[in-house]
């Protein structure tokens, strides 16, 4: 079933529909939450309440709008005002992943070491930066979301998110000058 | 060092979406089932609630009436009016050797007169005696799981009201201990202290080892009050 068809059986009050529509985006969902949270946890909880507030506000929903982008916005907003009232600050606790098999055999040893390092690297920069310029590149670049996804999920225009991630790239890069120079 | 060494944006774009494919996550948690649960609960209540009595024939409310309608009549009733007056009133009773009030020979004498002052403290006594610890002074605490069913391991929303120590009703409750119970196992899930609003609020799992079926969630106060509300472990 197609997800505007469950959108609208949900809006409808069929929860079944509605079970079906967070499955499909749950997992991108949690992975905005520990963007902005950094917890688990938390993320966890916040997930579940924007889920739960999406339903509740599925009457402002647009029919045939994206439904993907208008509940990152949700989620993104509980995920932020919920580690704003545990005090938290915004940390970039995510992790490279352990190559594996990843690693190509077409790749010598010495440049997947160097990549690796090229890697937590931008990772450590990425960290130095505001939760603005943090978030617009994560959802870019780590979640794959198009720039009017991001837009709509950050609520802003299309062109603030072209000059927002810009402006954030160009600090990362800085920071990564001042990395390396260190 | 080159220039061109110096990260150029191509570069970093490309080292994000890289860095992107490789990044490692909490495992997703499953929220689908959880979110329906709460969606059912939610709805079932708001079905429920049309067939609620109006707020103003609550229990409670009818309680408090009863008890207002009580001290009323006791207060508007002349023979009552009267002897409280006498009673009030210096110089214008006298006390026998025993201690008690002897009331002036009204109304059919004073034995009549004795009785119904007898009926009428003991009423006001009890009424107040009902005020003090019943339903409406002291209100009992009770708690709320919200959903009340879930699988093993879910989270689930546990709110708590009117826990005070004592019966005061402004100290809140402190160390108050919420137990999961089933089939004769305990688990402990917290031990929380009231807000100031006398009420709690916390997010517990269903603990990792119970079993699909019905269960109870408990919370004892420090003075050994317990409220429990059923709780239905899913498969």
């Amino acid at each position: 079933m197609e997800e505007i068809e469950l959108a609208e059986r949900a809006r409808d009050g069929d929860t079944a529909a509605y079970e079906r529509l967070v499955r499909m985006h749950q997992a991108v969902a949690f992975r905005v939450a520990y963007l902005v949270t950094g917890d688990a946890p938390e993320a966890e909880d916040a997930t579940q309440e924007a889920f739960v507030k999406a339903y509740r506000a599925l009457d402002r929903f647009r029919p045939g709008a994206a439904f993907r982008p208008w509940l990152l916005a949700i989620v993104t907003n509980e995920a932020r005002n919920r580690r704003r009232s545990a005090g938290r600050r915004a940390n970039l606790t995510l992790r490279v992943a352990a190559e594996g098999q990843a690693i190509s055999a077409a790749v010598s040893p010495e440049a997947a070491v160097v990549a690796a390092e090229r890697r937590e690297e931008l990772l450590t920069s990425l960290g130095e930066l505001s939760e603005g310029d943090r978030l617009v590149i994560s959802y870019r670049y780590f979640l794959g979301l198009s720039e009017q996804e991001t837009a709509t999920t950050l609520g802003c225009a299309r062109g603030t998110v072209k000059s927002r991630l810009s402006r954030a790239i160009a600090r990362l890069r800085k920071a990564m000058q001042k990395e390396e120079d260190a | 060092m080159p220039d061109d060494r110096r990260f150029s944006r191509e570069e970093i774009e490309r080292g994000l979406s890289d860095l992107g494919a490789r990044l490692e996550y909490p495992p997703t948690p499953d929220v689908a089932r959880a979110v329906r649960l709460r969606l059912d609960e939610e709805q079932d209540r708001q079905a429920h609630r049309t067939w609620r009595w109006p707020p103003f024939l609550a229990p409670r409310w009818m309680a408090f009436a009863a008890a207002l309608v009580l001290i009323s009549v006791i207060a508007l009733s002349p023979t009552v009016r009267t002897t409280l007056s006498d009673s009030f009133a210096p110089g214008d009773q006298t006390t026998s050797e025993a201690g008690g009030p002897v009331a002036r020979p009204e109304n059919g004498g004073s034995d009549r007169s004795k009785q119904e002052v007898g009926v009428a403290s003991e009423a006001a006594g009890a009424s107040a005696a009902g005020e003090g610890e019943g339903a409406v002074g002291c209100p009992a605490p009770s708690i709320e799981a919200e959903p009340a069913r879930g699988v093993a391991g879910a989270r689930f929303r546990l709110s708590g009201h009117h826990f005070s120590s004592g019966c005061d009703g402004a100290t809140p409750a402190s160390g108050v201990r919420i137990y999961f119970l089933q089939a004769g196992r305990t688990w402990k899930l917290t031990t929380l202290d009231a807000s100031p609003g006398l009420a709690f609020d916390t997010r517990p799992r269903v603990p990792a080892g119970a079993d699909p079926g019905r269960a109870t969630v408990r919370a004892t106060t420090r003075s050994g009050e317990r409220v429990e509300r059923r709780f239905i472990v899913l498969r």
